[in-house]
């Protein structure tokens, strides 16, 4: 009896060993790499307090990234990266297939929109060139004067009219005259890869929630030759987030 | 844990038929003073010291305290602590509160509840070991291998030492899996009524995996709750399809996998009671409505997942009413044939819910509502009125035997 109790009960810690010595092999064994991110912040019912980090490539416009094929729930899909000026990599294409020769994420269709549209917005700014931008949502008339607030990857965070006289709380200004708004239809699977949760001591989520829009947060991931992630760390302003 | 023979309730009970015995002559006082004796010092003590079953509730729901205070210990994630010492303190508190039970319950023998009541904790804390692994490692791929892995990681256990308590939080684990691992596979997120009628099956399937239990004698103790949980599950998930539900289809492709592992455990566990199960009264009956049942509807949910073709003037939940109001009924009778009071007891708490969901159903007319009620009522007085003649004819029989010389 004794001994049967002893062997049940060291099944139990074998088995927390071998999930703990799978991870550790796969942090030491993984490519580190830096991921631009932006959080939102929820509660987890078993854990506590984790950011969700979301990325670039978080939606992907299968349109654009040219995969015709029928995308449905659950299906695997991978983001090509590129590493960017700034040393953090971004997605630089999506596909169905197992790309060959390149550095890449795996994940997992969790939804698609067969019906999602987007703006493509023409803006005359002051030094009279013509700049085309794709905010969520636009709202603006064309003839209408605007200011774009951009982030460092020249995505637009926030629109409005110049009259409403707001400036950006974050991110760079452009100002200009609205030309053209066209509004596109397309096809756009959210995806998820595994490193969308990071886990914090109770009550610091809101913080890093805060430093959400600043976009500086970024997010270091062991990353496996067959594009599994696993998030290592958070760096918020450059400091790494105990 | 085996259950104290010498409760309270049975000794009240005892006294009462006592007098009876003694009235009638069958019982002289003094034996009636030496059997009452056997029990008074279990009586004292009882008095002075509470009841063992008191004991148990007290110590189960200590380890229960404790490991959900574990388990808010690791939602604080507590960044002080390095991640090797948070493991350290998982590990040792789990093999501390395992051996430290081992001992008191099976080598001192002296705290054998408390000892019980610490390998449940040492359970839970296994389950809180397992999502703490996962948060240090910010894993969420495939989230429900949380509760999978508790819930196998434990079951040995419960048959190794024969705790029903375990057995329970092993099986309740596994419940939460199949909810997160069956919406995982389902691709239209708002589609619940696969998920409902799953649940349904699972509850079936798992209500006869412990009818199987019953025959041999050392897992019989284990039976319980799996019966428990199977019909709780089963009763639940047909409640809700009693409401207007506003989908057609029972199942879906997508989990063709879980129909076919449900079928392949409810035919074994189908086998193991039909060959070496509790031969009582009705089991049969039990049985067969079982095998019907879970057959019937898992081969609807899978081979028919649009929902079958039901006739125009009975609408899909009409007919899951009606079949719901049989089903309580049947496992009300079913109680009273093979003498358990846990059917009786579910079948009623159902009957209950039953009459007031469908008194405050605003998707029926107040009309068809009226007749639903009158119409079932009548059916039952019927029923009443046919078992007492018959058991009037029964007493008869009796009475004319007894006059024959």
């Amino acid at each position: 009896m004794r001994l049967k109790f002893t062997l049940v009960i060291l099944l139990q810690v074998l088995l927390l060993v071998f999930i703990i010595g799978y991870r550790e092999h796969w942090v030491a064994t993984g490519e580190r790499v830096l991921l631009q991110s932006a959080p939102v912040d929820p509660r987890d019912l078993f854990r506590g307090d984790y950011v969700t980090l979301s990325y670039d490539m978080t939606t992907i416009d299968l349109d654009r990234v040219g995969i015709r094929d029928d995308v449905r729930r659950n299906d695997p899909i991978y983001a090509v990266l590129e590493k960017g000026e700034d040393g953090t990599y971004r997605m630089a294409s999506a596909t169905a297939a197992v790309p060959q020769g390149k550095r890449f994420v795996r994940g997992r269709v969790t939804h698609v929109n067969g019906k999602a549209t987007r703006f493509e917005v023409a803006l005359r700014t002051e030094g009279a060139d013509v700049r085309t931008f794709e905010p969520r949502w636009f709202s603006i008339r064309e003839g209408e004067r605007a200011t774009f607030c951009l982030d460092g990857g020249g995505r637009v965070l926030t629109t409005f009219r110049e009259k409403e006289g707001t400036r950006c709380r974050s991110g760079e200004p452009v100002t200009g005259t609205v030309v053209a708004v066209k509004k596109v239809p397309f096809r756009q699977a959210t995806v998820e890869y595994g490193i969308e949760h990071f886990f914090l001591e109770e009550g610091k989520g809101r913080a890093i929630e805060r430093a959400r829009n600043a976009r500086n947060l970024r997010v270091e991931v062991a990353l496996r030759q067959d594009g599994r992630g696993l998030v290592t760390g958070l760096f918020l302003d450059g400091r790494r987030v105990p | 844990m085996a259950e104290d023979p010498f409760d309270a309730a049975f000794q009240r009970k005892l006294r009462q038929e006592m007098e009876r015995w003694r009235a009638d002559g069958l019982l002289s006082k003094e034996q009636g003073e030496r059997i009452l004796e056997r029990y008074r010092q279990i009586d004292e003590i009882e008095r002075k010291a509470g009841s063992g079953r008191m004991i148990n509730t007290i110590s189960i729901l200590g380890s229960i305290l404790v490991g959900v205070g574990v388990l808010l210990f690791i939602a604080a994630n507590w960044s002080e602590i390095p991640r090797f010492a948070k493991l350290g303190i998982i590990f040792t508190s789990l093999l501390a509160s395992h051996g430290l039970g081992y001992y008191l319950r099976y080598e001192r023998k002296r705290y054998p509840r408390v000892g019980a009541s610490l390998i449940l904790l040492g359970s839970i804390l296994f389950g809180a070991g397992i999502f703490l692994v996962a948060q240090i490692y910010n894993i969420t791929v495939h989230y429900p291998n949380g509760p999978l892995l508790w819930g196998l990681g434990i079951l040995p256990l419960a048959y190794l030492l024969r705790f029903r308590s375990v057995l329970l939080l092993s099986l309740l684990a596994l419940c939460v899996w199949l909810g997160m691992e069956a919406s995982f596979r389902i691709s239209d997120p708002a589609l619940f009524v696969p998920i409902v009628v799953l649940y349904l099956l699972a509850g079936l399937t798992v209500w006869t995996v412990g009818l199987a239990h019953e025959g041999s004698a050392p897992f019989r103790e284990l039976s319980l709750p799996y019966v428990l949980v199977g019909l709780l599950a089963a009763f639940a998930g047909a409640f809700l399809l009693t409401f207007d539900t506003r989908q057609a289809g029972l199942g879906t492709p997508e989990l063709a996998p879980f129909y076919l592992g449900i079928l392949v455990l409810f035919a074994a566990a189908a086998a193991v009671s039909a060959l070496r199960g509790n031969r009582e009264d009705g089991w049969r009956l039990e049985l067969a409505a079982l095998s019907t049942l879970t057959g019937g509807l898992c081969l609807l949910a899978w081979l028919f997942p649009g929902g079958p073709a039901a006739p125009t003037f009975l609408s899909q939940r009409l007919l899951f009413n009606l079949l719901f109001a049989a089903a309580i009924l049947g496992l009300i009778c079913l109680g009273y044939i093979r003498r358990r009071p846990l059917y009786i007891n579910v079948g009623l708490l159902f009957f209950v819910l039953d009459v007031v969901a469908r008194y405050v159903d605003f998707f029926w007319e107040l009309l068809p509502r009226s007749l639903f009620f009158i119409g079932g009522g009548c059916i039952l007085l019927a029923g009443g009125i046919y078992l007492e003649r018959k058991r009037r004819a029964v007493l008869e029989s009796f009475r004319l035997r007894e006059d024959v010389p």
